[in-house]
């Protein structure tokens, strides 16, 4: 197997600039998550003129925005690593970014910076088609608020959280394994897929929080495959999880009372007004998952490449105290997700839907009941076309959230639609490095926000976190992405920067009036600077 | 070909149509209906009580909100299409004395007051809820816990917990006189969590079950356990109390807003003299450093204050719990009673108490003049109560909690002949309010 190191500045995983939820990228905090749906495009750095067998594998493919999509979708299913992953694909990367400006969710850092180490690659142990990948994040976050969480579980009603800011420490990482191999003269395809993942996170001012987390799961696949033509299988899901959160306070006198009321720590359950909690500060959570899915990859020369999976996979969520005594129930939640991913590709161009539905509801311990409903939906629709020296894109994203509390009634519900077209430039030169620059701008049209509280014990959550959240949610945004990079290519290797900034701004904010509430910045900025390594 | 791109075509169209929209949001809460049946303790059945009219009133523990109802003639009070959630209920009747004495033939110098009391009581979703309870006339004594300051001041602009103090107040028309008035540091279970305790229904500790308690007694209905006992010094007359009077007894007893001198020599201040109180003009104190090896610096003995007599204590000083888990009781015994020989017990835990482990002693509520309940002032807080209804049917707590300079102090019912008469119906939540900063002396 030839192995080709390359030096080369470029980035997957960096975030734009988000505008409201679930904009296609990830949030601060959140490490790309495997699927195609989560990635931007890389740009297209090509060799003009050069005879395709000339060029680096690795770097055609990190360059080629419709065969990154294929890579990227090779990790939905071990059923897909295969066919949609190349061998000898490795990459390491290092990046540094950070966004700023309070156009932000209520429970969102008013700026941030995020270091990463990452690594990826893909190979072959005989007819064992292995991929893997590892990443690193430390995290700084400055000015967040009412909520202490490890930004894995954003959908829960159960949290500790104070209105007071706090600035919050978070190291992650992240491992995840697929591989495939094919029995029965390659008609009995066995995959299995495993994701960890141990996070470490504190703040550094009272009210002092500390979480730590590990989340794991495991996958298996298998079906039938009629060579390399089709193959479809059913996949199975299993995971498990812990999260131990623990409140303390430096300054003592800020957490024993409620004289000091920004200080004060709220164990909020549901989604109305917290209740305050000075004693007994921590808590656990045991998660367990479960699901199934299925898988369908069929390539053909003429037909193209089709691939389809969907799964369901359904968490349980246990929040308990524990004391020398036993265990103390807290709350329940149940998180059923459905996702379905479809993607065909024809030479240089790529189209993909990607569809998301989460769906929350816990089992509150006082009313022996259902209080808590959460629902959100997201609808990807992308196409994307990588010419020879300019690649073009569009993305299309539909999404809804809901959340209600049956007690207080507290309804809220938002939609976006947001269009997001791109378009690249590459430049190959004599020495063959090369140049890029990619522009994308995205225009979000907040639709029809709607919004009950109850004015029944408004306080700081209501007006800071469920008010606020309807005002970021009912804006409208727009804004744009740009970044350029400079490859050089050394003697069996490339090496090069690329820089990326970017900015959103918000406008026809809602003009209701909800007295007490506080309200969201107007802007948002994020710049990125990043290396990354192909071997 | 063209077989395989329908098929995926299928494929692709069942995918997306099985994203198909749900039904609207709707959640598993359903209003309640509440029926409270309410009966009196009475140990005479030659006659009975009115029920109509009882006024019960329903407080919602995490928003506040109140809902009130009155009983009909059969003692029933109905509360329809109420939330869900965790309620205190407080029925109340109070039945003046003129009328007393013509149902019952037995005359009593003051209105008379029937409290029943249900705290934490959890009405969820599912059913209806009925509720028997059962209104009890509590003890109502010629002495009154007046005032607690059991919160403290702040940590470093205050004076901590060092400036706490307890107030009795002579809530009579006649002299009393302080001398043997005991005053207990009522004990109990300090959390809601699971435990290694005996518990009963309402998460308190069974006592029953504490090791060597005697079968023949009701430990956990007729009986407190303290952890402190203290007593007023005298001969019986020593100490005189007027009629409208109180007597202040301080932790330690020293002008706490200004610097004083500690055991060790060090100074001792505080920084914001508007959180904390003088109590050098206490009536008594609780001097511990000279029967402790390692005595607070705090603890100094006020010459002109006279000491308390210390039959049981915890800690380097008289420190009640500044998030307001004690109960308070004071009591006088006749001559036949030696308290300080009164049993003590263990705490009743599931595994078998060491040789070693504090005992607490076990305070006969017939002796027991005033009671005080008093509760952390966060619903998610609060602990399981100590006291019945017969003589603290609620609870007080101060509303910033701890270290927060505020006391709890009982309200003033009347003014007879420039005489104040505070308000005693056994029921604290209703008894007292509270001062922004302890005022001794001070009335509300």
């Amino acid at each position: 197997m030839r192995r080709i190191f390359l030096f080369f500045i470029s980035l997957g995983i960096s975030p734009v600039v988000l505008a409201q939820e679930q904009q296609g990228f990830p949030a601060t905090g959140q490490p790309g998550l495997p699927g195609f749906e989560q990635r931007q495009e890389m740009p297209a750095v090509k060799k003009q003129g050069a005879p395709r067998n000339m060029e680096i594998p690795n770097m055609r493919l990190a360059a080629d925005s419709t065969r990154y999509l294929l890579w990227e979708a090779g990790k939905l299913s071990p059923a897909f690593i295969r066919q949609l992953m190349p061998s000898g694909f490795n990459t390491v990367q290092i990046d540094y970014g950070s966004h700023k400006g309070k156009f932000i969710a209520a429970q969102e850092a008013t700026s941030d910076r995020t270091f990463s180490f990452s690594t990826e690659g893909k190979t072959n142990i005989g007819k064992t088609d292995l991929w893997g990948s590892f990443n690193y994040q430390r995290i700084v976050e400055d000015s967040t608020r009412f909520r202490h969480q490890t930004r894995y579980n954003t959908t829960t009603p159960y949290y500790y959280g104070s209105p007071v800011y706090i600035s919050y420490r978070r190291a992650l990482y992240q491992t995840n394994v697929g591989l495939s191999h094919y029995f029965f003269n390659n008609h009995l395809p066995l995959g299995i897929g495993m994701d960890y993942r141990i996070g470490n996170h504190f703040s550094v001012n009272d009210p002092r929080g500390a979480i730590n987390d590990y989340q794991f799961t495991l996958n298996g696949s298998t079906g039938y495959s009629l060579g390399k033509k089709f193959t479809a299988t059913i996949d199975a899901y299993y995971g498990y999880g812990s999260e131990v959160v623990n409140i303390a306070y430096k300054n003592s006198q800020y957490g024993e009372s409620t004289v000091y009321p920004e200080y004060v720590n709220y164990a909020i359950n549901g989604y109305s007004e917290p209740n305050p909690k000075l004693t007994n500060r921590n808590y656990r959570t045991r998660f367990r998952r479960n699901g199934l899915g299925f898988s369908i990859l069929y390539k053909d020369k003429t037909f193209g490449t089709f691939a389809a999976t969907a799964k369901r996979i359904k968490e349980k969520q246990f929040y308990y105290y524990r004391s020398d005594g036993g265990f103390d129930t807290l709350a329940h939640y149940n998180l059923t997700t459905t996702k379905t991913n479809i993607i065909w590709s024809k030479r240089r161009f790529a189209v993909s839907f990607a569809y998301e539905a989460l769906k929350g509801e816990d089992l509150h311990k006082t009313y022996n009941a259902n209080n808590y409903q959460y629902r959100s939906k997201s609808y990807t629709f992308r196409t994307v076309y990588t010419g020879r020296i300019m690649n073009y894109g569009v993305q299309l994203n539909n999404n809804t959230a809901e959340r209600m509390d049956g007690i207080s009634g507290n309804h809220v519900q938002y939609e976006h639609i947001t269009v997001q077209p791109n378009i690249g430039w590459n430049h190959t030169t004599k020495n063959k490095d090369h140049w890029g620059a990619d522009l994308a701008l995205h225009y979000t049209q907040a639709v029809n926000p709607f919004i009950y509280t109850s004015p029944v014990n408004a306080n700081y959550f209501i007006h800071q976190v469920v008010q606020y959240d309807y005002y970021y949610n009912a804006a409208s945004s727009a804004g744009g992405k740009f970044s350029l990079q400079y490859t050089k290519h050394f003697n069996g290797f490339y090496a090069g920067l690329k820089g990326t900034i970017a900015y959103t701004e918000a406008f026809n904010e809602s003009s209701l009036i909800l007295e007490g509430a506080m309200k969201p910045g107007r802007d948002r900025a994020y710049g990125n600077i990043a290396l990354q390594f192909y071997f | 070909m063209k077989k395989i791109s329908y098929l995926l075509l299928l494929i692709t169209i069942a995918t997306v149509y099985s994203c198909k929209k749900e039904d609207a949001v709707s959640t598993g809460i359903q209003p309640v209906n509440l029926t409270v049946n309410l009966t009196y303790a009475l140990e005479s059945s030659d006659y009975t009580l009115p029920v109509k009219g009882v006024s019960v009133k329903i407080t919602n523990t995490n928003t506040a909100s109140q809902l009130s109802a009155s009983a009909n003639d059969s003692g029933i009070a109905r509360f329809t299409g109420i939330p869900a959630g965790t309620y205190d209920i407080d029925a109340t009747i109070t039945i003046d004395a003129d009328n007393y004495y013509t149902i019952t033939g037995t005359y009593i110098a003051d209105d008379i007051t029937f409290n029943a009391s249900e705290k934490n009581a959890v009405i969820a979703v599912g059913k209806d809820l009925s509720m028997n309870m059962t209104l009890v006339a509590g003890t109502t004594g010629q002495w009154v816990i007046k005032q607690v300051y059991f919160a403290g001041s702040h940590r470093t602009e205050g004076a901590l917990y060092r400036d706490q103090f307890f107030e009795v107040y002579n809530n009579s028309d006649q002299v009393l006189y302080a001398d043997s008035l005991y005053i207990g540091q009522v004990y109990g279970r300090q959390s809601s969590t699971s435990s290694n305790y005996y518990t009963l229904s309402n998460g308190q500790m069974d006592w029953s079950k504490s090791v060597n308690m005697p079968a023949d007694i009701d430990a956990n209905n007729d009986y407190v356990y303290t952890r402190t006992l203290l007593m007023i010094p005298g001969n019986g007359t020593t100490y005189p109390v007027q009629p409208g009077s109180s007597i202040v007894i301080a932790q330690t007893a020293m002008n706490h807003k200004v610097p004083w001198t500690g055991a060790n020599g060090t100074t001792i201040t505080v920084k914001n003299p508007d959180l904390t109180v003088d109590l050098s003009n206490a009536n008594f104190e609780a001097y511990y450093a000279g029967f402790l090896s390692s005595p607070l610096a705090s603890d100094v003995d006020n010459l002109a204050v006279p000491n308390l007599e210390v039959l049981q204590y915890f800690g380097n000083d008289w420190i009640l719990d500044n998030n307001g888990r004690d109960g308070y009781v004071i009591f006088k015994v006749d001559g036949s009673q030696i308290v300080k020989n009164w049993p003590m017990y263990n705490f009743p835990t599931t595994s078998t108490p060491s040789s070693t482990a504090v005992k607490y002693y076990q305070i006969p509520l017939k002796y027991v003049i005033d009671a005080v309940e008093i509760q952390p002032n966060t619903a998610e807080d609060r602990i399981p109560k100590k006291f019945g209804a017969q003589y603290d049917a609620g609870f007080t707590s101060v509303p910033k909690g701890a270290y927060s300079s505020q006391s709890v102090i009982r309200k003033t019912a009347k003014t007879v002949n420039g005489r104040i008469v505070l308000k005693d119906t056994n029921n604290s939540t209703e008894d007292f309010d509270y001062f922004d900063v302890a005022t001794p002396g001070g009335f509300k």
